[in-house]
């Protein structure tokens, strides 16, 4: 088990600022996902801990050991890190088994088969090439070619994002579990929310090269440091509030109690709901009427227009089988509570 | 997947305890980089000799030597040969590419094959071929048909090849505009072909700058005649080395007249969507009877011609020629030299080609400018400069197996630099990263992963460059050392003595050392259209 530490890591191209200062620590054994939009500095962030390039400045520890610092750092070919990049990147002059055991000293036939039966593939495919294989199948390959040297530390590059949505899942969990029992600590670089939330111990949002937040993917799904994080990790309803009373936020919902209360002095900010916390209720609640009704199977999602001055528009994720028509009448209730964004 | 932890070993190992922090070396390392520039230096050294010629001559000797009515005469001979040739090559290959591309002519395949076929015949073998036909062929006429039929393969298999892979619905979008055909061809299919044929256009224009032996045959002076003249039978250097310079300009307005000519709108089809096959047009019996007769002439004079010379001083000198014990030793010193050369052609590729895939940039596209400028130069300027270098600063290098390979790695180095770059970029970065990743030291994944997915490429750009080698005649002649004889020069010392029979087994051999050669050509430019 290894931990992984990494402090106020800078990296630039030329003018172009990649990484502007992250630092965070991954716990020994742990999942942590790095999730960002495009250009936000994940891939780079990914690049540096392999060792593919070093850092401008700062430093990165693997269990205590200086992998990099400021400009100088051990070459990627001697971190024994795992990769999985995006697509596999399986040699394509090599079989299945060559490629399994590329990472080997020596070819350890035994070996192979065995990390063969750890992904779940057929060993039958060791003969097989890389072209022959499905996406998924490569991806896997993949995978037993990074743990075939005992990494202490695995990159997940967006490993599933070419794989079916229905396998995705899958291949995650499946991945979750292999890692888990062995003890790896691990790294997920994605763009996709949902995945990086349903992986990781630990969250690391990225925009702009910094490190805009970090902690369990519950927290920062439920109290993201701020609006554009929050929109990033969900649908998120986000309004004006206010602060009277200590703990409380008064609203177009009505009032509603505050997972923990700003500074005293503060009298107005703004809160965050997530859809899944507005219902349909009978009695109680603000009222408005259903203006729009988007079917997706289990769960729809119900646009109402809430009466009122604003004539906000709100979206609620319906779940129930009855579902209401167009115009219909509706109160709106919320539950839970709600989280208050810092005042800037 | 059911993980169990003993399988994967519960203690992860950490870094090799050995690993200390290293300065980065450039990525890449150093070497390759070092390698690129040696090589790019060398390239200049034709340029800088034509060069130092120019600023160590003063200015009434230069004029003395350059306002001559010889050098207005070679001057005129060069612009007519090129203005003459190049239309006329550009019209036949488009004709040519229509014809076995798009028409529904039966055996279209067979044709387009037999269109790329003369190109395996070199040059002068066509001029013997027809000199020996017809003894009084000369001047800028015959210049221009031998030229014409040795040549416009350049133009046709680019241009075969994107038409090709042009996407049919670009000229169905426009006929539903209301274009009539002819015009679809016009304002839609021709600028798609731009590239292809000023590639083509190109590559011919400075053959003809370049070649020796197929003028010489059919007594038609160009520079490139005349500076082998010069130095043949006067040793006159500077006379030579005014008109080296004139022939570099040449080139050098032909290069930049190609770069104008390119254009910068783009070609590449906008949007995804794979393109399907061109429906082939049908015509009635006359149109078709018009369709076949001019690939079938083509094919007759091209291919015709040659062959059945050939044949003929092959029985006419019977089993006699070939026993000749020299025919023998100038295959052998071919097939050493050409594979020599090949070998080292392609290693000094090397560096240039992984630096232009992995790490592009100003420096690196300067370096390469100069490779490909050095390749546009004549043989003879190349043999020039290096006789000069070697006579004056390196004797012991004079008439020396290096100065020769030094002069095909100059000559040929941009087929094998072509070839090689597209093949490391088939093997994307990421492959390089893994192998590191998994312990490999970069110089260990560059010859491991990338250099052996390129090695289909670089095989094919060192055949490129054999072929080059085996049909080389004017630097070979100059540079090779005493009682060198290769099948190119032993072919052309029993040619200029009217022993046509007698060279009719080196033309052989080296048109059978092409054919293969010639069949790459033809299957990767098929391959290029993606099918």
């Amino acid at each position: 088990m290894s931990r992984l530490e990494l402090r106020d890591v800078h990296k630039a191209y030329g003018a172009v600022r990649a990484l502007a200062g992250v630092s965070f620590d991954v716990a020994a054994g742990s999942r942590t996902a790095v999730i960002g939009p495009s250009g936000s500095g994940k891939t780079s962030l990914l690049r540096v801990i392999a060792g593919f390039e070093l850092p401008d400045a700062g430093s990165i520890s693997l269990d205590g050991r200086t992998l990099a610092s400021a400009g100088s750092g051990v070459p990627a070919h001697l971190r024994r890190i795992g990769l999985v990049p995006q697509d596999g990147a399986l040699f394509p002059h090599l079989t299945v088994a060559e490629n399994v055991a590329f990472g080997l000293a020596r070819p350890d036939p035994a070996r192979t088969a065995e990390l063969m039966d750890l992904v779940e593939l057929d060993r039958a495919l060791l003969s097989r090439w890389p072209h022959e294989l499905s996406g998924g199948q490569q991806q896997r390959v993949a995978l037993a070619r990074a743990l075939a040297q005992r990494p202490p530390l695995m990159l997940l590059d967006e490993p599933f994002s070419a794989l079916d949505t229905g396998l995705r899942a899958s291949a995650r969990k499946a991945v979750v579990q292999l890692l888990g029992a062995a003890g790896i600590t691990s790294i997920l670089v994605t763009h996709d929310q949902a995945e990086a939330l349903s992986y990781a111990d630990q969250l690391v949002v990225l925009r702009g090269g910094r490190l805009v937040q970090a902690g369990t993917p519950q927290q920062v799904y439920r109290r993201p440091i701020d609006e554009a994080t929050a929109h990033f990790l969900g649908d998120a309803l986000v309004l004006d509030a206010r602060l009277h009373e200590p703990g409380w936020a008064d609203c177009e919902l009505g009032r509603i109690a505050l997972e923990s209360a700003g500074p005293a002095a503060q009298r107005e900010g703004r809160i965050l709901l997530r859809p899944e916390q507005l219902q349909l209720a009978g009695a109680t609640g603000p009222e408005g009427t259903v203006t729009e009704i988007d079917f997706n199977g289990a769960t729809s999602r119900l646009t109402v227009m809430l009466d009122g001055a604003t004539g906000r528009a709100i979206t609620i994720r319906h779940a129930g089988v009855d579902l209401p028509s167009r115009g219909t009448r509706v109160r709106v209730a919320v539950a839970g509570t709600a989280h208050l964004f810092a005042a800037r | 997947m059911s993980a169990s932890a003993e399988s994967l070993g519960r203690s992860a190992h950490p870094p090799r305890a050995d690993a200390a922090l290293r300065r980065p070396g450039r990525p890449g390392g150093g070497w390759l980089r070092l390698a690129a520039l040696t090589v790019s230096a060398a390239t200049l050294l034709p340029i800088g000799f034509v060069l130092s010629v120019v600023l160590h001559t003063d200015v009434s000797t230069m004029a003395a030597l350059l306002w001559r009515p010889r050098v207005g005469e070679l001057l005129l001979n060069t612009v007519l040969l090129e203005a003459l040739v190049l239309p006329i090559c550009v019209a036949l290959a488009l004709a040519l590419a229509w014809i076995t591309e798009r028409s529904a002519l039966p055996g279209r395949r067979v044709w387009s094959l037999l269109c790329a076929a003369p190109l395996a015949v070199p040059a002068f073998v066509h001029s013997y071929a027809w000199v020996s036909v017809w003894p009084a062929l000369h001047g800028l006429a015959a210049a221009t048909l031998v030229s014409v039929l040795a040549y416009f393969p350049f133009i046709y298999l680019p241009v075969a090849a994107t038409l090709r892979r042009l996407d049919p619905a670009l000229e169905d979008v426009a006929a539903s505009l209301g274009e009539t055909p002819w015009r679809v061809y016009r304002r839609v299919v021709l600028p798609q072909l731009r590239l292809a044929l000023c590639g083509g256009a190109l590559l011919v224009g400075l053959h003809l700058l370049a070649e020796y032996g197929l003028y010489a045959m059919l007594r038609f002076d160009t520079f490139t005649t005349a500076i082998f003249d010069q130095f043949q039978s006067s040793f006159s250097a500077p006379a030579a080395n005014m008109l080296a310079g004139v022939l570099v300009l040449c080139c050098l307005a032909l290069l930049g007249a190609e770069a104008g000519a390119r254009g910068h709108s783009r070609q590449a089809r906008v949007g995804s969507g794979s393109a399907r096959l061109a429906t082939p047009r049908r015509a009635g019996q006359r149109a078709m009877a018009a369709c076949l007769l001019l690939p079938l002439l083509t094919v007759l004079l091209a291919l015709g011609v040659p062959v059945l010379t050939l044949a003929r001083w092959l029985l006419a000198g019977g089993s006699h020629a070939w026993r000749n014990p020299e025919l023998a030793t100038a295959l052998m010193q071919t097939l050493g030299l050409a594979a020599a050369g090949a070998l080292i052609t392609t290693a000094a590729a090397l560096p240039m080609a992984w630096l232009a895939v992995r790490a592009p940039g100003r420096l690196q596209r300067v370096l390469e400018a100069c490779n490909y400028l050095t390749g546009a130069l004549p043989g003879i300027v190349v043999a020039l400069a290096l006789v000069t270098i070697t006579v004056h600063l390196a004797r012991p290098l004079y008439q020396t197996l290096a100065t020769v390979l030094l002069a095909y790695l100059l000559l040929f180095l941009p087929r094998a630099l072509l070839s090689l770059r597209a093949g490391i970029a088939q093997a994307p970065v990421e492959l390089e990263q893994v192998a590191h990743s998994l312990g490999r030291t970069p110089n260990q994944a560059l010859w491991h992963i990338t250099l052996r997915l390129a090695a289909p490429s670089a095989a094919a750009g060192a055949a490129m460059v054999f072929l080059g080698i085996t049909n080389e005649l004017t630097a070979t002649l100059l540079l090779a050392p005493n009682g060198t004889r290769t099948l190119a020069g032993g072919f052309w010392a029993l040619s200029s003595e009217i022993d046509y029979a007698g060279a009719a087994p080196y033309a052989l051999l080296m048109v059978l050392l092409s054919l293969p050669i010639t069949g790459l050509l033809y299957a990767q430019s098929h391959k290029s259209a993606g099918r």
